[in-house]
């Protein structure tokens, strides 16, 4: 089932001499329970990319289209709701709440939608992460691998259609890497979660089960990992 | 509760600082408005109180109402009537304009209206109260338990029969005509009656009778005292009463805003719109400015919000949220110290001013006053958090992912002049630069401060006008008493006589004054500058001699007391009694301003000839024409052409610049002249034409160490109605208790203003600093040293201060002419008064306020661990 659709995607910033093409006519899809790594240099758009997959940027042109819907022709209530619904973002600097402990962090986008936890899911994946003992301390009393954890928690809270991760593991020791990789494939197995990974590390990218390279803002090679 | 409030409450908690000083900034904000309404409510109650002590409590009186028809009223909320028995005459009146006693009974109710001294109320009607002021004034030695036989009447007024309104006229054709004979027991003394004009021929006697005859005068409260005109109206519809018979409480139903009276206060009026409209904006930019600070303080985290799915509704609901929870914690203690302190002025009032306010003033909530302040202060705390909460739902997830908008900065934008970097160091352009990149945030703190310096500037203008109209009159007073009679009769003078035997007097002087008619001085004898500064006299006296034959002027003569005049003849080193004249004149003038006092010789010869004329009407018709003066054309009474026959005159009269003891300086207008009461009557011996002149009034001053018999006696002198007796010293005390009072409550004012302003720099000042820490941080990391610190931060306060006194300065000296043209109609002001002090005070207060919240701000950022502020993510 084609879950993802990328169709002519391009994305500049700047006008006239400073024009900068960070995404130039990208067309791509993704099947349901797809492990896509997209690899790049500094520079080649892949996070602009990720941010336009997961809804908190708009195109300049071309379109996205996330089980069948057309996301960018949602207006700006519909859009936070597929945001909710649909997406989970990771992001590098975990970007947690800092006032609200680690259940209510990974609870927010149900909380959001005023929505009953499902408290037996909760405990499920509270016990995947391995956060059981740090359930209401706050983010600042975790270290960088937990505070990552608790935020791909966070991603998978709503059971997204995607879940994006953006160099998850780049701000952390290799150990930590190697969970949070681990944690990933586990989900992508265990709940045939769809993931979309952003990395610049090609050994992360070979966890993957389809690596996608990007520079210049077009797509140069597109591979399955055997 | 939802998880966005729940974080909103959080977030509050964790800046709590920041919360406070906003709920304060509600709190102070909203007291201000309930405390100038509950000032205003409790004037406005003083005023009804006073109002119904001086006219009785009721909105219309009917005369010769139906008594059956009472029980037929609807909509009122209570009555009470009288009717006049008859009236007798006085045994022996003090008081020539009162020959009557007015015997009227009443019923229960009335009693009400009237203040029992001593004694009791009547049971039935052959027992009687009596009124205080009859005693005091009228010198009737009634006392409770006294009986009194009466022989009453009908008080005929130019042939008709009249009731107790109309004043009395004369014995010819305001008289009694006796009718029956009656006894009474005296089993009271009230105060004197709200009802009885202070015109009223006769002092009124209450007796009580529970048998009414027909026709009463019923007095009516209604429920609804603003209807009382078309309830009146009704009435007098339905019982078909003649309007003649109608009598509105025109005073206490103005009060209540229902009378048709112009209002005179229209400048009061716009002084207290603009001090309304400042207070308003002051508060909303304040209550908008926290919004708007927490709101960029909040940014990334709306927008990690918005990144997993709030939608736009959903944040801004979380604004209004915080907006709530602010004011329904600000508002209520807002309201309850507005309560507090107004309750505590009020104290300072009553003690301070207890004799100004016949009434003591008493906290009153009026429920319009409180509810609209009230009302107006959740409106501004909803409508302050409307702009920020629809700037927090536009912020982008993209905006907060990205951690910074640095991506937006433009070189262009933030470029900075080389000499500061050459001048002032490199942290200046760093201070500057910073200015230039977050011109939105240093917008508010800006905003704020302008807005401190003119609510500042602005009332300390409004307090500078409100004491210049208080000018000091009594201020200038050399003596203690003053006593002016204008109508001499026995009576009065016995009192006088009364007065000046008292012991209580250490000092005193008496003057009769006269004013007879002399030639007019040649003008050359004149001193020059008297001629200048008293142009308007020098008018006169062209205008005078403009007029065909117009040749004399009266002119003042003061005889002073005998012994004064021995020690003023002492003092000027003569032997022999002589005429003076004194060759000083005491002018006062407000131009510009400022009030100028002169002090002047009129003339400038050493002796003077003057001569007394027979004043002749050449012209005996009155005619009108036409006049122009400085006020426009208008036409005039002419009555008739005088010439005066100036002849005979005193040769040698000795000209002196010394003031006599007692003379007043408002009676030294123009020069006087100083004789005693030998030389008056020789003066009248020679010139018996000056007998038509012997019109006098007399000026008394005297010192004393105490004042309470004086006063008493002086009272009681008032009240004949032709003599005025004042205590300057204690009128004096009141005066200054008074600007003491108005100084208070403006300086009140200006301090929660101020205050108001303050909480507003803080809490922007301290927040943008926050949000910087990081910034702050890497600087240090990077060798910034903590002097180079302080002087990015001297440098960012000096360009606060600078651009709000920019703006502030010039606003609030447009407003300032806007109560200066609001106020110029009632006051002698002709030039603005520049509020100097408080601009310089302003200036010196933003360096002040802005440079110790900077420091208090990052007081703590100085210490800190460079690499935890580093690393801590700027969330």
């Amino acid at each position: 089932m084609e879950i993802l659709k990328v169709q002519d995607l391009t994305k500049t910033y700047g006008k006239g001499n400073t024009l900068v093409k960070a995404l130039n006519k990208i067309n791509f899809s993704v099947e349901k329970g797809e492990f896509v790594a997209i690899v790049g240099a500094s520079g080649s758009g892949k996070s602009t990319l990720l941010h336009l997959l997961g809804g908190v940027d708009r195109p300049t042109s071309g379109k996205i289209f996330v089980n069948g819907i057309d996301v960018y022709k949602l207006n700006e209530t519909d859009l936070a709701v597929f945001r909710r619904r649909q997406v989970g973002l990771i992001y590098q600097f975990y970007n947690l709440i800092p006032i609200l402990n680690v259940a209510e962090n990974i609870t927010l986008p149900i909380l959001l939608d005023n929505k009953k936890v499902d408290e037996e899911y909760l405990n499920e994946l509270i016990d995947v992460l391995d956060l059981k003992n740090r359930i209401k301390h706050l983010p600042n009393e975790l270290s960088g691998g937990q505070q990552q954890r608790v935020s791909i928690g966070r991603g998978l809270m709503n059971k997204p259609a995607l879940l994006l991760a953006d160099e998850p593991t780049g701000n952390l020791d290799s150990k930590a890497s190697k969970d949070i990789i681990d944690l990933l494939k586990l989900s992508n197995q265990k709940y045939n979660q769809t993931i979309i990974m952003i990395t610049h590390n090609q050994e992360l990218a070979r966890n993957a089960s389809r690596i996608i390279t990007i520079d210049d803002g077009q797509i140069v090679s597109d591979e399955m990992v055997k | 509760m939802n998880i966005l409030n729940k974080l909103t409450i959080k977030h509050l908690k964790m800046n709590k600082k920041r919360t406070i000083v906003t709920i304060i900034g509600v709190l102070l904000s909203t007291s201000l408005m309930v405390g100038i309404g509950l000032l205003f409510s409790t004037i406005r109650d003083n005023a009804i109180e006073s109002t119904k002590r001086y006219t009785g409590n009721y909105h219309v009186m009917l005369k010769k109402f139906n008594y059956d028809d009472i029980n037929k009223l609807e909509k009122v909320e209570s009555t009470f009537y009288e009717h006049g028995i008859g009236f007798a005459y006085l045994e022996e009146p003090v008081n020539e304009y009162k020959p009557y006693l007015y015997i009227s009974s009443v019923n229960k109710k009335y009693f009400d209206e009237l203040e029992l001294i001593e004694g009791e109320f009547p049971k039935n009607n052959t027992e009687v109260v009596i009124s205080k002021h009859m005693i005091v004034g009228g010198d009737i030695k009634y006392q409770v338990g006294d009986t009194i036989t009466l022989e009453i009447g009908n008080r005929i007024l130019e042939g008709k029969v009249t009731d107790n309104t109309e004043g009395y006229q004369n014995s010819e054709v305001d008289y009694l005509e006796p009718k029956e004979t009656k006894t009474y027991k005296v089993v009271g003394i009230v105060e004197r009656s709200n009802f009885e004009n202070y015109s009223a021929p006769g002092y009124t006697i209450f007796t009580y009778s529970h048998l009414a005859p027909s026709e009463v005068n019923l007095y009516i409260r209604f429920n609804k005292p603003s209807k009382a005109y078309d309830l009146t109206d009704e009435i007098v519809k339905e019982f078909n009463i003649d309007k003649k018979n109608v009598q509105y409480n025109n005073s206490l139903l103005s009060i209540y805003g229902v009378s048709n009276y112009d209002n005179i206060m229209n400048s009061m009026y716009m002084v207290i719109a603009i001090v309304l409209s400042l207070i308003s904006i002051g508060c909303i930019v304040v209550i908008y400015n926290s919004f708007a600070i927490s709101v960029m303080e909040r940014k990334k985290h709306f927008g990690l919000y918005s990144s997993i799915g709030a939608t736009r509704k959903q944040i801004r609901k979380t604004v209004f949220f915080e907006a709530i929870i602010v004011g329904t914690i600000g508002i209520p203690l807002g309201i309850l110290s507005g309560f507090l302190g107004i309750g505590v002025v009020l104290q300072i009032i009553n003690n301070l001013l207890s004799s100004v306010f016949e009434i003591p003033l008493r906290l009153s909530a009026y429920p319009t006053f409180i509810i609209i302040p009230v009302v107006f202060m959740i409106l501004v705390v909803l409508i302050s958090a409307f702009l920020p909460a629809l700037l927090a739902s536009r912020i982008t997830p993209i905006d907060a992912i990205r951690q910074n908008d640095d991506i937006k900065i433009n070189k262009r934008k933030i470029r900075t002049n080389r000499i500061i970097k050459k001048l002032f160091g490199v942290e200046s352009e760093i201070a500057l630069k910073n200015i230039k990149r977050n011109k939105k945030k240093y917008r508010i703190t800006v905003i704020s401060l302008v807005t401190s310096i003119v609510l500042f500037i602005s009332f300390s203008s409004i307090l500078n006008y409100g004491l210049t109209g208080s000018s000091d009159f009594y201020s200038s007073a050399s003596y203690d008493v003053y006593v002016s009679v204008y109508n001499h009769n026995e009576t009065v003078d016995a009192k006088v006589k009364e007065i000046l035997a008292l012991d209580e007097i250490k000092k005193s002087a008496t003057m009769e004054i006269y004013s007879l008619p002399i030639n007019l001085f040649s003008e050359k004898i004149y001193q020059k500058r008297y001629l200048e500064v008293t142009d308007e006299y020098l008018r006169t006296i062209e205008n005078y001699k403009k007029k065909e034959g117009w040749n004399f002027t009266y002119a003042p003569f003061v005889v002073l007391d005998d012994q004064n005049y021995d020690n003023y003849l002492k003092e000027l080193g003569l032997n022999k009694d002589e005429v003076v004249f004194l060759n000083r004149q005491k002018y006062i003038s407000y131009d510009n301003n400022s009030r100028k006092s002169y002090d002047l010789n009129v003339v400038k010869v050493d002796e003077l000839d003057i001569k007394f004329c027979k004043v002749i009407q050449e012209e005996a018709t009155n005619k009108i024409e036409p006049s122009k003066d400085d006020n426009g054309e208008y036409d005039s009474m002419v009555s008739g052409t005088y010439r005066g026959e100036c002849d005979k005159g005193i040769e040698n009269i000795l000209v002196s610049d010394k003031i006599p003891y007692g003379l007043k300086d408002s009676l030294n207008r123009r020069g006087v002249f100083i004789i005693n009461k030998k030389i008056f009557n020789d003066l009248l011996e020679e010139f018996p034409m000056l007998l038509e002149y012997g019109d006098k009034y007399t000026e008394i001053v005297i010192e004393a160490d105490k004042y309470t018999n004086l006063n008493k006696l002086g009272e009681k002198l008032n009240v004949t109605g032709h003599a005025n007796y004042a205590n300057a010293k204690e009128m004096l005390k009141m005066e200054r208790n008074a600007i003491l009072v108005v100084k208070i409550l403006l300086y009140g004012f200006i301090t929660l203003v101020t205050l108001i302003g303050v909480t507003s720099v803080f809490n922007t000042i301290n927040t943008s600093l926050a949000l910087r820490k990081k910034e702050f941080a890497m600087l240090r990391s990077m060798g910034l040293t903590p002097k180079g610190f302080n002087k990015i931060l001297y440098f960012e306060s000096v360009f606060f201060g600078l651009k709000s006194i920019l703006f502030g300065v010039p606003l609030s000296l447009g407003i300032t002419y806007l109560i200066h043209r609001s106020v110029i109609d009632t006051m002698e002001i002709s030039k603005m008064i520049i509020p100097y002090e408080s601009i310089i005070i302003s200036i010196f207060g933003v360096f002040v306020i802005v440079l110790m919240t900077m420091m208090y701000s990052t007081k703590k950022m100085k210490h800190e661990n460079i690499i935890d502020a580093i690393r801590e993510e700027n969330i």
